[in-house]
């Protein structure tokens, strides 16, 4: 079969996803992207209702390979948005056929009519999309099932199909809406395999995405010159090649300082601060307590987010929310840069544990430090003792009074929006962590945001 | 219908409600207006759980029902007579009057469609009516759904005032098996720490009460604060029982969010600059004899809490954060 290589090519990401093979969230992005234009430029997907089904399938096949990685979810959520985006944009020429065809009396009064002033009942001239759950349309919403269920049972076969395809478009129904779907289906194949008119448009959406995941850094860059003004001081936190890329193209046109936080314990702070000073921009490097300390001076917090949540709040690499606390202190502002692609639906249930990734504790001290072999000598000593005297206890666990040492090594903070005060993406501009609302219906379709409650209650435990 | 301009100073203990605001002479014939008022009052007694906004709503319904209209102008005229009344039996209750303009709303956008015969249209309107007495008993199952996810195993939850919205989260959570304890504050003079108690005890959750002061004390121990809300204004804040603006102060500086839960119905185009910039509604507070009768008495029976210190709303619309809200109004009003 010929899904049969593509399922394959869908495990092998997954796997190499889990071993952590895949490096960073960008490339997990594109990976997830490339997978589902494949899988949607594939024959068997003729309708959009089963490009829906089989594109949330298979993306969260993906994302149950390593539910920590947000934009696994975004992309998924961003391809979903983009067959609907197309499904509405038919459905409306649908209905503008519909009406100049009830004009011209080719329709019969009954059918015809009902069904046009129907759909413009359920449209509000501003909304940008009449299927998603808002305050203006929720008394529609219980009435939208039961039209279309009694219109179902109607008599003409076209209108019924019509109504079908409105019917799966809406948020999901009762079954008794499924036979209508079944006939709508053998009214497009009639009875030979054809393709959905728009799915070279939902290929086209999918390729300007993959672009756009390839442009980010360069779109985020172009904004430099906006935010950085001349003689600054300003911080960063650790290596991002993110804010590398905007901090050299600010330097083209503007003279500024940077200081840079080591960024323990991977201390790839120092490494930013080699690749600065070889671009010809002044750094100093500073230990990451020092950060309160260097405040007074700094103009402003340059950072970078590794998830971006729907209240405003970032999952930021760790020790941010320190640096995002001293600036606010000291008034200082706090931009973050992220591409929008890291922009999530999830809310911060738990925010010092939810969407963490803990790394190893090895970074932090190694094994053979004496620290670390000094709770194993005392434990083995215990044992050794308790043999000796014949004491048998030691099998059912050891003395809670024993010293013990626990190393946690985990690779993102929390920052709350209260101390963001810009995002700036590749979007073009930037906005505040209030607006974060407003772009999330912007990217994603409401009935999306949670793909699937198990996933989510698992991953947020 | 608009009250809220005025502002009275100095209460005396025997005012009552209706004196704070200016009454209109009523539009309507007494046995018209008794109709909807006692179909109103039906309603709300069938159900011990049914929302102020939803009794309404049927009452509003019945009207369409029985309505001798011929136009939807007509009904229309009907409907905003009715709801006029409504809201006079109880002037200070918000989230009636939210409820009461978005049926309006709703009636009169659906009226300027083409549709086929009068009799039709009014069909429509009466199945949406009936429809959103459903619309509310799903809203609250939609909002316990969401908001479980933010109450932790081990956390315990400050609530203040008897939200059924808040009830339904917290039996969820109960329901999902997570163990957390819950902090309830008195609630005086109506004693609805009291009411809240004896429902948790059922949902066998560990419960605590505080005095009303006691909220300050207790806050350092506390992983996050719940409460519904009678409305939703504008600017994302919220006007619910007197101590709620307190709390979210205590909270506030703890470091505590503070989550608000409610339908969506109770948006309304409210937007207080202060404590006395809503309509009034003062209880009646008796401190014996012991008090001098020279004293005045300020017991207002609501409070508004600015957005800054709400954390995110549970709606049936989804979860909110308090800049969101405003973008929904707009939505619907304009």
């Amino acid at each position: 079969m010929a899904s049969q290589p593509f399922n394959e090519r869908v495990e092998a990401f997954c796997r190499r996803l889990t071993d952590r093979r895949i490096d960073g969230s960008l490339a997990a992005a594109k990976g997830t992207a490339e997978l589902l234009r494949q899988l949607i430029t594939s024959s068997r997907l003729n309708t959009p209702e089963v490009m829906l089904a089989e594109v949330k399938r298979v993306g969260l096949r993906i994302q149950a390979a390593k539910p920590i990685e947000l934009v696994i979810g975004n992309i998924v959520r961003r391809v979903l948005h983009i067959i609907r985006e197309e499904m509405e944009a038919e459905q409306e020429e649908q209905d503008d056929d519909l009406l100049a065809g009830a004009a011209a009396g080719a329709h019969t009064p009954g059918g015809g009519d009902s069904v046009g002033g129907l759909s413009k009942a359920f449209r509000h001239p501003g909304a940008t999309s009449s299927r998603t759950l808002s305050l203006h349309n929720l008394l529609d919403q219980g009435a939208m099932d039961e039209a279309l269920a009694s219109a179902a049972a109607s008599l003409s076969p076209q209108s019924s199909a019509q109504l079908g395809g409105r019917g799966a478009a809406a948020s999901p129904g009762p079954g008794g809406r499924r036979s209508s779907l079944d006939e709508k289906e053998k009214e497009r194949r009639g009875g030979k395999a054809a393709q959905w008119d728009r799915k070279q448009e939902v290929i086209d959406g999918l390729n300007d995405l993959i672009q756009e995941l390839k442009d980010i850094d360069e779109a985020i860059a172009s904004q430099a010159a906006e935010h950085i003004h001349a003689n600054e001081v300003i911080l960063v936190w650790g290596y991002s090649r993110t804010v590398l890329a905007f901090l050299r193209r600010a330097a083209e046109k503007r003279n500024f300082e940077v200081v840079v936080t080591e960024g323990a314990p991977t201390y790839q702070g120092q490494q930013m601060a080699r690749e600065l000073a070889a671009a010809g921009i002044r750094a100093t490097l500073i230990a990451d307590s020092a950060v309160f300390a260097m405040m007074a001076r700094v103009n402003k917090v340059v950072a970078t987010a590794q998830a971006l949540l729907a209240n405003g709040g970032v999952m930021a690499p760790v020790g941010m929310h320190i640096a995002a606390m001293a600036a606010k202190r000291h008034s200082v502002p706090f931009v973050v840069l992220c591409g929008i692609y890291k922009l999530s639906t999830l809310f911060p249930h738990n925010p010092a544990v939810n969407f963490n990734d803990f790394k190893d504790p090895e970074d932090v001290l190694p094994l053979t430090h004496e620290a670390v072999g000094i709770p194993r000598r005392i434990a083995e000593e215990t044992v050794a003792r308790m043999q000796a005297e014949g004491d048998e206890s030691w099998k059912l666990g050891l003395p809670s009074s024993l010293p013990q040492l626990t190393i946690v090594n985990p690779s993102y903070d929390y920052v709350p929006p209260e101390l963001i005060s810009l995002f700036v993406t590749d979007q073009g501009h930037g906005f505040m962590p209030s607006y974060v609302y407003r772009q999330l219906t912007e990217f994603y379709h409401r009935q999306d945001f949670i793909l699937d409650k198990r996933q989510l209650d698992q991953l947020i435990g | 219908m608009a009250t809220s301009g005025l502002r009275q100073y100095g209460v005396h203990p025997s005012a009552t409600a209706a004196s704070e605001v200016g009454l209109a002479p009523p539009q309507r014939t007494t046995a018209e207006v008794d109709a909807v008022v006692r179909e109103f009052h039906e309603a709300l007694a069938r159900s011990s759980d049914m929302a102020v906004a939803v009794a309404a709503i049927t009452a509003l319904t019945s009207v369409i029902k029985n309505s001798t209209a011929q136009t939807m102008m007509g009904l229309e005229k009907e409907l905003k007579d009715a709801a006029a009344s409504l809201q006079r039996c109880n002037p200070t209750a918000i989230s009636l009057k939210a409820g009461c303009e978005l049926f309006l709303r709703y009636t009169t956008r659906t009226s300027s469609l083409e549709s086929d015969t009068f009799a039709a249209a009014k069909k429509r309107l009466i199945e949406r009516g009936q429809h959103f007495a459903e619309t509310s008993k799903r809203a609250r199952a939609a909002i316990a759904e969401t908001g479980e996810r933010f109450i932790r195993k081990g956390s315990t939850v400050l609530v203040h005032g008897h939200s059924r919205v808040a009830i339904a989260i917290l039996r969820k959570a109960a329901q999902a098996g997570k163990q957390f304890s819950v902090i309830v504050t008195e609630g005086r003079p109506d004693e609805t720490g009291l009411t809240m108690a004896r429902v948790l005890e059922e949902m066998r959750v560990p419960t605590t009460v505080v005095l009303d002061s006691g909220v300050g004390y207790v806050m350092e121990r506390v992983d996050l604060v719940l409460v519904g809300a009678e409305a939703v204004v504008e600017n994302g804040g919220v006007i619910n029982k007197l101590g709620t603006y307190q709390v979210a102060i205590a909270a506030k500086e703890h470091s505590v969010p503070m989550y608000v839960a409610a339908e969506s119905y109770k948006f309304a185009r409210l937007y207080p600059l202060n404590q006395r910039d809503m309509p009034l509604e003062r209880k009646q507070l008796d401190f014996g004899p012991l008090l001098p009768a020279s004293v005045a008495i300020d017991n207002p029976s609501r409070d508004y809490t600015p957005p800054q210190f709400i954390t995110l709303l549970f709606t049936d619309l989804g979860v909110l954060t308090p800049a969101a809200v405003s973008d929904e109004l707009i939505q619907l009003y304009v």
